[in-house]
């Protein structure tokens, strides 16, 4: 076996105890907690496939993260940071859903306009944070976060102030007429569009990443930017591009969540996708085509608790144990990982 | 093949065993099988009549010997006292003994006239200074044999009188040493016994006081190399016209706390000129200036008439400009990325149509693999897993071989131009070409330095290593705090006594003590 395949393997075995771990604390919560353990396990493992509402469920609530999730691989590939991929993409939503509310009549090509734009609001955003990294030497991982938090407030204040309908008694506009929301898969499910197009996009990144000259430059600039700027290539060009992507993928996940899910702006609608993004692009080893599963497996867990919840009374919350279980464990294992480089970067760096 | 074969040697307790040859003849091989670094085929070693053969050098330490390394391999970020005694740390109760490990480092340091501040931060001290820690290391741990790899390469000429008296008194203590070296000078003032290496045999071992400086050279040298001086290169055969330019060029990197200039020098076609930047950072500003990472604050470059100041790395690239940078594993190479990619990150911008991984670049990089001597590279693997030597060959490669390619690239626009004269690089500039290098490599480059330049590269080489400006260059160049001491002229003529002269009245006028 080469050096190489020995690497993937053992990454691969590493990744796997990660998640049975979490999984396993996300069980015996649900022993401790549950009147009839048996039946709460079972809802809660074989529940997701044990109707299309449920299935349909796991692949739509896999969409979001996938779709995120591949924005940050761009990201971190170039080695960006984005923190602030939850702002973006209630940002991009806001920005998409005020066009589609205040446009005169119901004509389905808005949303050909109102998709665009959700991209185009959050790639200003995080691109703007890689242009005070390369223009001012601010480090991304702080402005990202900062502006992010920002725009969570903002996206709020602007919701309850200027969009809000008063009928919905909770901050929410009015639903958008059918005529603007995608169309519906695997009734009576959740599932819409947006899962092909998600699925279409994992495609397309891998492309872009691995086939072009753009993906070869990004990939450079992450690897070593020192030597990168070095040789010449674009390293600044490279790096806002590719929070700029990152921020414009949120924003997509962010319309696609308005027009395809909840069909109308809700308060708190983006439920932790941003974060979870994160961990989905890290499971998958920044690796396009990993994060489909990766973010099925996030899907899975969604739908699985919900249907435990339903069934045997057990709280829904047990999946956001479970996921930041994954979440922590997965930033150890990747700052571990981290330092182990560091250190035999360093132990080469001196000659023997 | 051998790096040595029948070694007999013999070394007697309490003196100091000089072992002397060229560059890359077996003397650091022969140095790390001592040190228990490498291990050997056939034969034995006895250390005090008992059979030697140690697997590490932490096996070697147990038994008392200790190899001091040409770059010392210290913790900045710990003190002095700190790094002599790390691992063997004066205890009390749990904790380290911070005071006593001072005291024990400052007693041994005047025990062998070493002089050093325990408690200083070792990112503070200078090469010589970083050197005299790692002997105190050794004798910290109780090493009775002392080997020191080449330990002057590094330091300024004052700094090796005062580590050649050290060795003395180490000798003088009961303490044995096994010097390696290949300046003659110093091995006839320090040295009780000389044993020359060539092509990895033992020519002989002599007597100091049998031994003078020519039958060294000889011995040193073989027959056939005697009194063949070196193939004079382009410059010295016809003065060109001068390629790049420095023109009261001054730099200000605020960052760093580092100024350049104002700062005149003239390259031409075909020449080499060694520049000894003065420190480490100075040499690092010229570097990321020239390749057009750095602004210039005043002044300008030029390369065959093109002013460079506002020009980035790719467009001085396509100039014909190569760069080789001193640190390879921060500036030289991506690591985690493959060798193919490494390989085209200055090039292949100008294939638009076959893209970054088409037939024609993958051609190139096979080229660059069989001509470099990356022996059993594959391009689609990682970089991290070359050797220093072959990342060095690797970066070479790509420079210039990607200058000849930009160029092309550049010509063929209006008019295709095939077959056309392989056009070397205008300029070269090159910093540290051959640090932590093996001596094949060391050889590889000088050679190919040389092959460039008589092609009509103008060469830029800055590197603190007196001994590799006196062998490479036509012209040297002196800085010191950013400022020009002086020009000499090269190979063969200039002596080492000259250089240490020129920097010991720059230190006296300026009075800034080093």
């Amino acid at each position: 076996m080469s050096e190489r395949s020995k690497d993937r393997l053992a990454d691969a075995l590493s990744l796997l105890t990660v998640v049975l771990i979490a999984v396993a604390g996300g069980v015996l919560i649900i022993l401790l907690t549950s009147d009839e353990p048996l039946r709460a396990l079972n809802a809660f493992f074989a529940g997701p496939f044990s109707n299309r509402l449920f299935f349909g469920n796991v692949l739509q609530a896999a969409t979001p993260l996938l779709i995120t999730g591949l924005g940050l691989t761009v990201a971190f590939r170039a080695g960006a940071v984005n923190l602030g991929a939850q702002g973006q993409i209630y940002i991009g939503a806001l920005a998409a859903t005020a066009l589609l509310l205040f446009a005169p009549g119901a004509n389905p090509l808005l949303l050909l306009a109102a998709i665009p734009i959700a991209m185009l609001t959050g790639g200003l955003f995080a691109g703007l944070a890689g242009w005070l990294r390369t223009r001012f030497g601010a480090t991304e991982v702080i402005t990202t976060y900062l502006i992010g938090a920002i725009l969570v407030q903002l996206f709020d204040f602007l919701l309850r102030r200027y969009l809000v309908d008063p009928a919905a008694g909770f901050p929410a506009t009015e639903s958008l007429p059918a005529a603007l929301r995608l169309p519906r898969l695997l009734l009576p499910s959740n599932l819409n569009a947006s899962f092909l197009v998600a699925l279409l996009l994992a495609g397309l990144v891998w492309w872009l990443l691995y086939r072009t000259t753009f993906g070869y430059e990004l990939r450079m600039t992450g690897a070593n930017p020192h030597a990168a700027r070095f040789a010449g290539i674009p390293v600044a060009r490279s790096f806002i591009l590719a929070l700029a992507i990152s921020g414009a993928l949120a924003g997509l996940a962010g319309i696609f969540e308005v027009t395809g899910t909840h069909g109308r702006l809700v308060t708190g609608f983006s439920n932790n996708i941003g974060w979870n993004g994160i961990t989905v692009a890290l499971i998958a080893r920044l690796h396009p085509l990993g994060v489909v599963p990766a973010a099925l497996l996030y899907g899975y867990l969604e739908v699985g608790a919900n249907s435990s919840a339903l069934i045997a009374g057990v709280s829904p919350r047990i999946a956001a144990i479970i996921q930041s279980l994954i979440f922590y464990l997965i930033s150890a294992q990747a700052l571990f990982a981290f330092y182990r480089r560091r250190l035999a970067r360093r132990r080469e760096a001196a000659p023997a | 093949m051998h790096a040595l074969t029948g070694i007999s040697l013999e070394v007697r307790p309490g003196e100091v065993h000089a072992v002397i040859g060229e560059n890359g003849e077996g003397k650091s091989t022969l140095a790390k099988i001592i040190a228990g670094l490498e291990g050997f085929d056939r034969g034995e070693m006895l250390l005090d009549g008992n059979p030697y053969r140690p697997g590490s050098v932490a096996e070697a330490s147990q038994r008392g010997v200790a190899m001091v390394h040409q770059h010392p391999m210290l913790f900045d970020s710990l003190t002095v006292a700190q790094n002599v005694v790390l691992n063997r740390e004066p205890r009390r109760g749990l904790r380290v003994d911070g005071r006593a490990a001072q005291e024990r480092v400052a007693e041994l340091a005047a025990q062998y006239g070493l002089a050093v501040e325990p408690d200083r931060p070792v990112r503070d001290l200078a090469a010589g200074e970083r050197q005299r820690v790692e002997i105190l290391k050794a004798l910290h741990r109780g090493a009775q044999l002392i080997i020191l790899d080449e330990p002057t390469t590094m330091l300024a000429p004052h700094e090796v009188k005062s580590l050649l008296a050290g060795v003395r008194s180490l000798a003088g203590s009961g303490h044995t040493v096994i010097l390696i070296a290949h300046k003659l000078d110093e091995v006839l003032e320090v040295a009780d016994r000389i044993t020359v290496l060539r092509a990895g045999q033992v020519v002989a071992t002599v007597e100091r006081e049998e031994a003078t400086r020519e039958s060294l050279l000889h011995m040193m040298r073989g027959e056939t190399r005697t009194g063949v001086p070196a193939a004079p290169t382009a410059a010295e055969e016809q003065p060109a016209k001068p390629r790049l330019v420095l023109e009261n060029l001054v730099i200000d990197d605020a960052q760093r706390n580092t100024r350049i200039g104002p700062l005149s020098l003239e390259l031409r076609s075909g020449e080499i000129l060694g520049v000894h930047a003065g420190s480490a950072s100075h040499q690092e500003l010229l570097e990321l200036t020239l390749v057009g990472l750095t602004p210039v604050a005043g002044g300008v470059i030029r390369l065959d008439g093109n002013d460079l100041s506002a020009l980035s790395p790719y467009e001085r690239r396509i100039l014909g400009a190569a760069f080789v940078p001193s640190d390879r594993m921060r500036r030289g190479v991506a690591r985690t990325a493959s060798i193919h990619e490494n390989a085209i990150a200055t090039v292949y911008r100008s294939q638009d149509r076959a893209g970054f991984d088409g037939q024609p670049l993958r051609d190139w990089v096979s080229g660059i693999i069989r001509k470099f001597g990356l022996r059993g590279a594959r391009p689609q693997s990682r970089a991290a897993n070359l050797s220093g030597g072959n990342i060095q060959r690797l970066i070479l490669g790509r420079e210039l071989h990607g200058a000849e390619l930009l160029q092309r690239a550049q010509a063929q626009s209006p008019e295709a131009s095939t077959g056309a004269q392989q056009q070397p690089p205008s300029l070269l500039v090159i910093s540290n070409p051959t640090q932590g290098v093996d001596a094949g490599g060391v050889r590889f480059i000088y050679d190919l330095l040389r092959d460039y330049a008589s092609r009509g590269s103008a060469i830029l080489l800055l590197t603190s290593d007196t001994d590799e400006l006196l062998e490479l260059s036509d012209r040297l160049a002196f800085l010191q705090d950013g400022k020009l001491l002086g020009v000499l002229p090269g190979r063969g003529v200039t002596t080492e006594e000259e250089i240490a002269k020129l920097l010991a009245q720059a230190n006296t006028t300026q009075g800034v003590p080093r």
